[in-house]
């Protein structure tokens, strides 16, 4: 209580102090106390300190100036100005933690040093977000030279708000509410949707506990898709397709580091395999936390090397049957036990910034898939997938250290499968072989604003792959 | 199922003892300076001084006028200064300090307090490459400091804080006794 109290006086003067100068020196003499922020306070604390400590030259240089008592005494209530202006800016982390009330007040002139915690409750809400527009401009003719058909587009692809929460140092929450495509309503094609919501529960960097809506720890878009880390205008296909960003489930798992790894491993629910598609892969099973089955539960995680700065190499794996008790209409139980995994690297140096990621799925009773979707011939689900890419750019600006703009010119060359392999009795459809090449430029006025420019050459193995030019602008805060 | 609600009712008992995450000044300094008698000090800075600190360190703003700052020695002679900067990461602040060796170089830096999501806290291997950094050319992202993917922001914020207490240091160094030095 009495630590309580002193700060309280503690701050009271201070803010008599602050406000004092208000009526004397400040720009705004009519602002109340009551709307002058932390910052202001300390702005003006140190006006008067400056001025304080003037006069004390002022004193100690004239002939005719003060005792030596009187001296001491306004260089004391400057130190211990300056003590109290210096915790009000590095707010709780001056707080010493193991001391006692008796040595913190010696330790600090004879007052203590938490007065920012009279004048700022504990700051625990955290908002960020992040948004994207692309326009599309695909070629009127597919490789082969026929019509393609498609048209232009543009679209506000993704408006994003994150909102966490930090309890107190263990428990924070996080979440990441999405608008897509503009307008959600009935006949529109836009949703909103709650991409993560978890709680995390932080005892150390060796072991922490999260729980919650989560994004899969796979790849290296789905954790970290944010326009300005994902530098081309679209995504990676093979991080679209075959690892289905921005893939997220509910459950429970453990994440942290030791030494040079890093590790997340988590226990949530699974893909439903209803939604199992040729073309689309896995992508359509995500079930996003909505009313989702939970008949089958899935293990996932991954584990990085993180050993050296601005290098990351890693794996991460899923496994789980996805099945959800559904049956085929001959009556078999479909369990379609599904794993995949990626082996993964980045690597930024200097302006250089080199990624690469190969990623497998492997699908059991595909086959069963098919007949409760009644998918035939070429319509199958690949009973294996696989894809991989690799893209370099490098800041050509990097040439100006001190410079806080980017400009990336980058290429990527991927290439993916949707059916790999198919269930006997089935066919793939060449047009889900494909290969991409993307070649573009990327400028970053700063770090949050992203304005790319990308043209792509894509092509099938049916030859109806259609090459497109797209320009996208994306945002971070 | 069952099997997997006992493995994380294991994990959660395992991870609900008491743990501290972040440091206090004190607690950074010693560990900083173990064995070594710190001294606080406070300097002011005239307006020429903090022109020639925002220069250095090439930051947008203007360094405040009142620099305090932590001075070690052992055995009468210093092994080390350090500066404490908190500064925005993204929308909440960040406390760190920046400790200097006598050459003027970066020796180390700690994270006292982070209020955004750890998720952007990059990880303590990644600070250790500001150990014996000079300020120039080579402090920055596009040079000499590798970046952290997904941490871009905080990376910023730290090497622009390394930035400025190097320039602090510079300046106050520079400085006769007296004139922006506390008594």
């Amino acid at each position: 209580m009495r630590r309580v109290s002193l700060r309280i006086g503690i701050g009271s003067c201070l803010l008599a102090a602050s406000t004092a100068l208000f009526a004397q020196n400040g720009p705004v003499p009519t602002l109340a106390p009551a709307a002058v922020s932390t910052d202001e306070r300390i702005a003006n604390l140190e006006k008067f300190l400056a001025q304080t400590q003037e006069e004390v030259a002022a004193l100690e240089a004239s002939s005719a100036g003060a005792s030596e008592a009187q001296i001491a005494e306004l260089e004391r209530k400057i130190e211990i100005l300056g003590a109290e202006i210096e915790g009000l800016k590095v707010g709780e982390a001056a707080e010493p933690s193991d001391v006692s009330t008796e040595d913190r007040t010696d330790a600090r002139y004879g007052v203590g040093v938490a007065a920012s915690k009279v004048y700022g409750i504990k700051r625990g809400v955290s908002i960020g977000g992040y948004g994207e527009a692309l326009y599309e401009n695909p070629a009127g003719d597919d490789q082969s030279g026929n019509p393609s058909g498609e048209v232009d587009q543009i679209d506000f692809l993704r408006a994003v708000v994150y909102l966490g929460y930090k309890f107190d140092d263990h428990w924070v929450l996080n979440t990441e509410i999405e608008y897509e495509h503009a307008v959600a309503a009935d006949g529109a094609d836009g949703e909103v949707a709650v991409e993560f919501a978890y709680l995390d529960y932080m005892k150390s960097r060796l072991l922490n506990v999260r729980s919650g809506l989560v994004l899969m720890p796979v790849g290296l878009v789905n954790e970290l898709h944010e326009p300005t880390v994902s530098i081309s205008a679209r995504r990676p296909d093979v991080e679209r397709v075959i690892l289905p960003t921005t893939w997220r489930e509910i459950g429970a798992g453990v994440y942290g580091e030791s030494g040079m790894l890093a590790y997340r491993a988590y226990v949530t629910s699974s893909l439903d395999a209803a939604g199992f598609t040729a073309d689309g892969g896995i992508r359509g099973g995500r079930q996003e936390g909505s009313e989702a089955i939970a008949q089958d539960w899935a293990l996932s995680g991954r584990l990085d090397y993180v050993g050296t700065a601005g290098l990351l190499v890693g794996v991460s794996v899923f496994t789980g049957q996805t099945g959800q008790d559904n049956h085929t209409p001959s009556g078999r139980k479909i369990d379609a036990s599904t794993t995949g995994f990626d082996v993964h690297a980045d690597w930024q140096w200097r302006g250089l910034w080199l990624r690469g990621l190969f990623a497998q799925t492997a699908i059991s009773q595909a086959d069963l898939i098919n007949e409760f979707n009644g998918f035939v011939g070429d319509e199958s689900v690949g009973s294996r997938q696989n894809g991989w890419y690799v893209q370099g750019a490098y800041d050509v600006l990097s040439f100006s250290p001190t410079s806080k703009m980017s400009l990336l010119p980058y290429v990527r060359y991927e290439q993916y499968d949707t059916q790999e392999e198919v269930p006997a009795g089935y066919a793939r459809n060449p047009a889900n072989d494909i290969d991409v090449l993307t070649v573009g430029i990327a400028f970053k006025p700063i770090d949050r604003l992203i304005f790319k420019l990308d043209w792509q050459q894509r092509q099938n193995a049916a030859n109806t792959g259609v090459n497109a030019w797209n320009v996208a602008l994306g945002y971070i805060f | 199922m069952n099997r997997i609600l006992a493995v994380a009712a294991a994990v959660l008992a395992v991870t609900a003892t008491d743990a501290k995450v972040f440091l206090s000044q004190e607690e950074a300094l010693k560990l900083a300076f173990p064995a070594a008698t710190v001294e606080r000090k406070t300097a002011f800075l005239t307006t020429g001084q903090q022109r020639a600190a925002q220069a250095l360190s090439n930051d947008e703003a203007l360094p405040s006028a009142l620099v305090v700052y932590y001075v070690a020695t052992r055995d009468g002679r210093t092994v080390g200064t350090a500066y404490f900067d908190t500064h925005i990461v993204r929308t909440m602040p960040e406390t760190i300090m920046v400790v200097v060796d006598p050459a003027g170089r970066a020796a180390r830096i700690e994270v006292l307090s982070f209020q955004e999501p750890e998720d952007y806290l990059p990880r303590p291997r990644w600070y250790g490459q500001f150990q014996g950094k000079p300020l120039n050319d080579e402090l920055s992202m596009k040079r000499g400091i590798r970046p952290v993917a997904g941490a871009t922001l905080t990376v910023r914020a730290t090497t622009e804080a390394a930035r400025r207490v190097l320039a602090l240091h510079e300046v106050i160094r520079r400085a006769p006794v007296g004139e922006a030095a506390s008594p």
